[in-house]
């Protein structure tokens, strides 16, 4: 009965999250945008801009990298979203030779995915120095680095491993560096402000060029691709909405490099919200003023929390069902259980952020993927431990029960579960602390909670931030981990807690 | 009550038990002695179908051992092994009466049946509520005859039940045990390498050799009408024990050993 209540209870959970989202979806402009601050205050304009023509518009923040927007676009869960250039040919269509814009666009329409014109800047690589520095070493262009080669040089891992990042950059101005170290971009900026790092990659528009003072060293030998940002959009959502095209084609050309520069000086070194930047942008920009007010976040420790203890009980509740038969069937036929236990430790090998990629052309974005996510990775600890408590009951104890005639069912309920409660409880305390950790990784692809914050934080380099997420992450894995302890004086007999 | 056809078992090549005839009269006690490894606890398993012979007939009551008939001889027969094979997350009170509830039985049948039990084995009632962790070993023996007595079956199989105990609990979980055979309905079949125990309890002894029957009469002709030079031998490897073992101390207590 206790079950039935549960059970209950979660269906009326997943009714209450899933219809309003189902209905309202229906009308509304979805933009989502990529995890860094650039492209967040992109989406944001473009979600004003879009309200601004009476229709109801969303911006998905924040969602995860280049993969996870451009299979939620193609896909249908986002409608709309700025992109680079550069990304879609060397990326996106790695491979495929499109030297124009046209060709892109022709590429593009056979995803039946649509491209405004350049919204205006250049967001390419480039190979910043401190500017002091670049100046006594009269190092303007990377042409002139290749005299230094004593230089403390370190790009994002990103940079190194890509194509046309640091290898190819090399062998084009045959660059003679051999001491180079990969490095997180935020790490690097503090490397070249400390004096440690003499170079890094940075994007052109990054905001710290200004606020740090730094040389970008002229691309003299053209090497770097073109990054112009772009909006991609679904050609039906276009055939649908033409006027919200319409009012985002006017994008076209406003946003030249200082603007950009400026608009993320604002976020990231004077943590404005990006809500706030992008209505002024629109207002002096095209003397739009936006019809959306930007949504004050109040009882946002509240609302993470909910985000974060849905995902994470629900995902749980799910694997609890699923697995405890899964690890019965393992113990009780060993040939099935060896394939049981392979694959769900196969499934536990896959990346998270794979893992999520995968997910969206099948579920969207939002909760569902990331409730997937996390149910197949708590999986494993459960199945295993299931096992484990079943197979570890001495073989005289079986034997006792079969001897009395108990039938294996009875066996199975009365003797051999309740004797392997605690290692499977066990199982379940370890998905459960895991998942709360790995639930911070779902709002790559908005499904909210504590990771929220976190993610919201290292994009804007502020710790306050991410802390928001990170504490209270680690008290509910805490609280968990203690009500957990509890419950063990609940669910496993007196008896077998009298040897420890 | 039971009855064994040319029952062999033999694991791979090895022959671990047979070719064995043995019929055992309804209401007899039977002691099954041996050295370790003759396939002593072989005969009990086979005769509850937990391990299947390689070949030959099992009879229990008339009724030949076969996958459908399982459950029910199963419940019919009562089974204590040395080390009680109490399940360790059920009281006392549970341990004894799980089967009995699975039949469905009454709260007050059970209650008054457990309180038949206690006393027949000198069980202290108020431990009844304790887990099998919390008794001693001569307790625990108790509890496990209680659980294999508590549907009243036709056949007791015990497998050194007394093996693990020190032997003062052991010789008063003996004077129980004897009052438990006396009852006349029930034919039980008592496996013990120990010639002590054999000597108190044998209306009949079957000694066995890797598998087979060496001897099979009443006590004493294993004393002076040994079969063979392996039964004297093995009589006289325990004749010491045996002699002194008349000698024991009064019965005492064995509550908190």
């Amino acid at each position: 009965m206790r079950i039935a209540d549960v059970l209950a209870a979660a269906a009326l959970v997943t009714i209450t999250i899933g219809a309003p989202s189902a209905s309202e979806a229906e009308r509304a402009v979805r933009v989502g945008s990529k995890k860094f601050t650039e492209s967040v205050i992109l989406g944001e304009i473009a979600t004003q801009l879009a309200a601004s023509t009476g229709v109801d518009a969303r911006h998905r923040a924040e969602l995860g990298g280049t993969r996870l927007l451009w299979s939620a676009l193609v896909s249908g869960e986002v409608d709309v979203y700025p992109e680079y250039t550069g990304t879609l040919r060397y990326e996106i269509f790695a491979g495929h030779d499109l030297p124009t814009d046209e060709d892109l666009a022709d590429e593009l329409a056979r995803a039946g995915i649509g491209m405004t014109p350049a919204l205006g800047f250049n967001n390419t690589y480039a190979i910043g120095m401190q500017a002091p520095k670049a100046l006594a070493l009269r190092v303007k262009t990377i042409t002139d680095l290749a005299e230094f080669d004593e230089l403390e040089i370190a790009f994002t891992n990103e940079f190194m491993d890509r194509e046309d990042g640091w290898p190819g950059l090399r062998r084009h101005y045959r660059l003679p560096h051999m001491r180079v170290v990969g490095l997180d971009h935020d790490l690097a900026y503090r490397g070249l402000l400390s004096g440690r790092i003499d170079a890094t990659d940075l994007y052109s528009t990054d905001a710290e060029i200004q606020h740090y003072d730094l040389a970008i060293l002229e691309d003299d030998k053209d090497y770097f691709p073109e990054y112009r940002a772009v909006l991609l959009y679904r050609l039906d959502f276009a055939r649908e909405a033409p006027e919200v095209l319409t009012a985002l084609e006017r994008l076209a050309g406003t946003l030249p490099d200082d603007t950009m520069i400026d608009l993320n000086v604002r976020s990231k070194i004077y943590h404005q919200p990006e809500p706030q930047i992008a209505a002024s942008f629109l207002r002096q920009a095209l003397g739009i003023i936006p019809t959306t007010e930007p949504t004050a976040q109040t009882s946002r420790l509240w609302s993470d929390t909910a985000a974060h203890l849905q995902l994470v009980g629900l995902s749980l509740f799910a694997a609890i069902i699923v697995a405890l038969p899964l690890g019965m069937l393992a113990a009780k036929r060993r040939r099935v259980g060896r394939v049981i236990l392979a694959v769900v430790g196969i499934v536990q090998t896959i990346p998270a952020l794979a893992l999520l990629v995968f997910m969206v052309p099948v579920l969207g974005i939002g909760a569902a993927p990331a409730l997937a996510a996390l149910f197949l990775y708590s999986l494993l600890p459960i199945v295993r431990n299931t096992y484990t408590g079943l197979t570890d009951i001495s073989p005289s104890i079986l034997e006792a029960a079969d001897a009395m005639g108990l039938a294996a069912i009875d066996r199975l309920r009365l003797i051999e579960m309740p004797m392997a409660s605690r290692s499977i409880l066990a199982g379940i305390k370890t998905s459960a602390v895991i998942n709360i950790g790995t639930a911070t990784l779902g709002a790559l692809i908005g499904a909210g909670g504590y990771g929220q914050p976190i993610l919201t934080g290292i994009r804007l380099n502020d710790t306050m931030l991410i802390l928001q997420g990170a504490v209270p992450a680690a008290v509910l894995a805490l609280v968990v981990q203690l009500l957990f302890d509890l419950s063990d004086r609940i669910f496993v007999p007196r008896g077998l807690r009298l040897e420890g | 009550m039971l009855k064994l056809e040319g029952v062999t078992k033999s694991y791979g090549t090895t022959p671990a038990l047979g070719p064995l005839d043995l019929a055992l009269a309804a209401g007899s006690t039977t002691v099954v002695l041996g050295p370790s490894g003759c396939g002593k606890s072989t005969l009990l398993r086979i005769a509850l179908g937990l391990i299947e012979p390689t070949s030959g007939k099992v009879h229990v009551g008339g009724i030949a051992l076969s996958p459908t008939q399982l459950p029910l001889i199963r419940r019919r027969t009562g089974y204590v092994t040395q080390d009680g094979g109490l399940f360790p997350h059920l009281t006392a009170r549970a341990n004894t009466t799980i089967m009995a509830r699975q039949a469905g039985w009454s709260d007050t049948r059970i209650a008054d049946r457990l309180h038949e039990l206690s006393a027949l084995t000198s069980f202290p009632t108020p431990a009844l509520g304790r887990f099998p962790g919390e008794l001693s070993g001569g307790q625990r023996q108790r509890v496990a005859l209680m659980r294999a007595l508590m549907l009243d079956p036709d056949l007791l199989l015990l497998d050194e039940p007394l093996g693990a105990l020190d032997p003062l609990i052991r010789y008063d979980l003996q004077e129980d045990l004897s009052n438990i055979f006396a009852d006349a309905e029930k034919t039980v079949v008592f496996v013990t390498h120990d010639l002590t125990e054999a000597a108190h309890f044998a209306d009949e002894v079957v000694l066995l050799e890797n598998g087979t029957i060496a001897q099979r009469g009443p006590f004493s002709d294993l004393l002076y009408k040994p079969a063979s030079e392996f039964v004297s031998r093995f009589v006289r490897a325990q004749r010491l024990t045996f002699d002194t073992g008349t000698d024991l101390p009064p019965r005492g207590s064995d509550a908190n050993s």
